[in-house]
């Protein structure tokens, strides 16, 4: 079985916490972007039985955007706080890399591409949010 | 107000832009990258970008930092305001850049 990495208790706390409002705003913010992250996925040539390393995938928004592409795990509805995520993406193959602090995002890559994952997808805000008046 | 927070908190507010580099540096292969958004106005489809859930969310820790108080931000009526001043002079709102970043092994 791979090994599955994801947010350690060690790393710098997400800031926005992990609160019921905060995990559902995730989800809505996921909602908002899913046309966005399905163009993502479909333009990285994601295919059913590819093993997907989504980096930076927050309560795992990615999923809904996925279905078109690739079969949702049975227990994946959002919100779900990071920790919950280990036994999801064990059936799915799905493996996720959140919360990640700069410092840690080439490591935790690296191994999880060594435990045999095919196709790797991060996904940030460019840091700019524009309003033309 | 956000990129002030996360800028004073030590959050990277440019992983998207850093993550080629650090793709390259976990020995993956160059990965190719999109840019996507949505735009629209305030009466439109689009017109929710989650701009201001985020700053909701955000209040407290926006406040610890000294960047505006609660009180300035009225959580309970930013959306309401922002969309009927965006109406009000026509703007046009464009959400978060989504940048994404995509090898294969």
């Amino acid at each position: 079985m791979p090994q599955i990495h994801t947010a350690a208790s060690t790393e710098k706390e997400y800031e926005c916490g992990h609160s019921d409002r905060e995990l559902k705003r995730l989800a809505t913010q996921a909602q908002l972007i899913d046309p966005v992250t399905r163009r993502f996925f479909v333009d990285a040539g994601l295919k059913p039985g590819m093993r997907l390393l989504d980096v930076g995938s927050g309560a795992w928004g990615s999923e809904t955007a996925m279905s078109p592409i690739m079969p949702i795990p049975p227990d994946s509805s959002p919100p779900l706080p990071v920790s919950a995520l280990n036994p999801i993406v064990e059936q799915s193959g799905v493996a996720n890399v959140a919360g990640l602090m700069p410092e840690t995002i080439t490591e935790r890559m690296r191994a999880n591409v060594l435990a045999n994952r095919s196709v790797v997808f991060g996904r940030y805000e460019a840091g700019a949010w524009a309003k033309v008046g | 107000m956000i990129a002030e927070t996360w800028r004073r908190v030590g959050t990277n507010w440019n992983m998207g832009l850093e993550l080629p580099a650090a793709f390259v540096q976990a020995g993956l292969p160059a990965p190719d990258m999109g840019l996507q958004s949505n735009i629209g106005t305030a009466s439109g489809p689009h017109s929710r970008t989650g701009v201001t859930d985020l700053v909701v969310t955000m209040a407290p820790v926006i406040e610890q930092h000294g960047v505006a108080t609660i009180a300035e931000i009225d959580p309970a009526t930013l959306t309401q305001r922002m969309l009927a001043e965006a109406s009000a002079n026509g703007s046009v709102l464009i959400g978060p850049h989504q940048i994404g970043v995509w090898t294969r092994v």
